[in-house]
């Protein structure tokens, strides 16, 4: 091997065959490449990749390394257009500020999303759940992906938030213009951003007319009463709450179902243990969660990250995906197991800006996946597995389709 | 006045959001628990109450409880 040539996975990151498959290249780039220099194919900006768990963890929990990238990205990165919803409300979102804007934002918004209050959805997933299985009970075949996990999705966070439920294929559309992982889709992304925030300056304007039982006005009551978050600001932390509570959660139901699919041994399992259904959440976050990546770092400052030196404004990619099956970490990684105990995954990232939605998340698959299980205790899949496909997404893993047939019988 | 955190570990998920935002009052202990690390004298009470507060009022899982005694 020639040593002066840079370190490069047998699959390209980024590459049509790697969003199929990532799995190979980021146990490659842990082995060989742990703090991976590359060239981001959007804009060619000079890009560095971290795979193994503890790195991962490292830089979602310095401080040094920052989500604000409208403040910290250097030229290059902001001339290809990569700060986030640049030009619209969001640019300054919960997601993308450091502290203290941040902690204002957050424990606003966190008021609303304790573990208490999400108890309190519990029947709304319940009722939504159960809905979707009895349409989807009325067909031979169904598509998880639309058929169940987009509609539980959507509909349990329509309910919640208040908003009407026609305007979920206009979010889809608009969150997949957001979120573009081909270069030449990039100048849609702020257009979608900019209808993302239209959708929730309606909802937060129709909720301050006329407030409800949801958390939209929750959110426009607690701001009244104490933090006084400006108008732009509420619709933001609506908007951040679409973005982060539709698609991740229909991602990961399929891919949890894909899984248990895959090992009819777990899935049984799970069938005859209800009580498994907690940490059968946890094992299938950390198997494969809806997120690849986190969100970009900026380096505030030189860095050394492992014996790497970074300059100030470098952005850096934390592989969640990856982290999560650091043999570094887990014992037997690529083996899913159920009654897994130990060390904590990853899958809603780390840090400051961890999952806000997390309790959701997790109250909605211990709910939706046993149940599909439960309901068609013969669910197989309807398509050969050679040919399921995901999206050509860098930061979410998600399946374009999951075709199963109710029956035991299998094939297309 | 003196405040004290305390961290329920039976909710702490081990996010690190707390260490994050302020390391000298919150670190991640080997199990990826938090546990609150007492301060030493000499810092301003009320700044170190409205600190402690923003933490745990961000905390993911409301894991973080904070009391106050009089006593100095």
């Amino acid at each position: 091997m020639d040593l002066s040539a840079p370190a490069v996975p047998p699959i390209a990151l980024f590459s049509p065959e790697y969003y199929q498959n990532p799995h190979p290249t980021l146990t490659w780039l842990q082995e060989n490449s742990p703090v991976h220099e590359f060239t981001f194919p959007v804009g060619d900006v000079r890009t560095w990749m971290v795979t193994r768990f503890d790195d991962v963890k490292t830089v979602l929990a310095d401080p040094r390394c920052s989500t604000e990238s409208i403040t910290w990205g250097n030229d290059e990165f902001r001339a290809a257009g990569l700060v986030i919803a640049e030009g619209t409300i969001l640019e300054r979102g919960i997601t993308v500020v450091d502290p203290p804007a941040h902690t204002r934002l957050r424990r606003l918004a966190m008021s609303a999303f304790t573990t208490r209050r999400v108890e309190q959805w519990r029947q709304t997933v319940h009722d939504v759940v159960d809905r979707t299985l009895e349409d989807c009970a009325r067909r031979k075949n169904f598509d998880v992906m639309d058929d169940y996990a987009g509609e539980v999705s959507a509909g349990v966070l329509g309910v919640i938030l208040g908003f009407r439920i026609e305007r979920h294929r206009e979010l889809v559309t608009a969150l997949n213009e957001a979120f573009p992982s081909d270069p030449a889709l990039i100048d849609r992304a702020p257009a979608a951003f900019g209808r993302i925030c239209e959708y929730a300056a309606e909802l937060v304007a129709e909720k301050r007319h006329d407030p409800s039982d949801d958390l939209t006005s929750a959110l426009i009551q607690t701001s009244d009463e104490g933090e006084r978050l400006s108008a732009d600001e509420l619709t933001g932390l609506v908007a951040a709450m679409i973005m982060g509570g539709s698609d991740t959660v229909r991602g990961f139901i399929g891919n949890a179902a894909l899984a248990l699919l895959d090992h009819p041994d777990q899935s049984k399992l799970l069938l005859e243990n209800p009580e498994l259904a907690d940490g059968a959440v946890e094992e299938l976050l950390r198997y494969e969660g809806a997120l690849s990546t986190a969100l970009f770092r900026i380096t505030t400052e030189e860095i050394d990250l492992a014996g790497t030196r970074l300059p100030a404004g470098a952005p850096i990619i934390a592989a969640l995906l990856a982290a999560n099956r650091d043999p570094r970490r887990f014992d037997d990684p690529e083996r899913l197991d159920i009654t897994r105990s130990g060390p904590r995954h990853v899958g809603f990232g780390h840090g400051l800006h961890n999952c806000i939605g997390a309790a959701l998340a997790r109250l909605e698959g211990t709910i939706a996946i046993p149940a599909l299980f439960q309901r068609f205790p013969q669910l197989s899949l309807a398509m050969p597995r050679d040919e399921l496909r995901y999206i050509d997404n860098w930061a979410i893993r998600r399946l374009t389709a999951l075709p199963v047939a109710r029956s035991g019988m299998s094939g297309a | 006045m003196r405040a004290t955190a305390r961290v329920d570990r039976t909710l702490c998920r081990g996010t690190g959001l707390c260490e994050v935002m302020d390391s000298r009052l919150f670190s991640l202990s080997d199990d990826g628990t938090a546990l609150a690390r007492p301060l030493g004298p000499g810092h301003d009470p009320e700044a170190l109450l409205e600190q402690l507060q923003d933490i745990a009022d961000c905390c993911p899982t409301g894991a973080i409880t904070i009391t106050t005694t009089d006593e100095e």
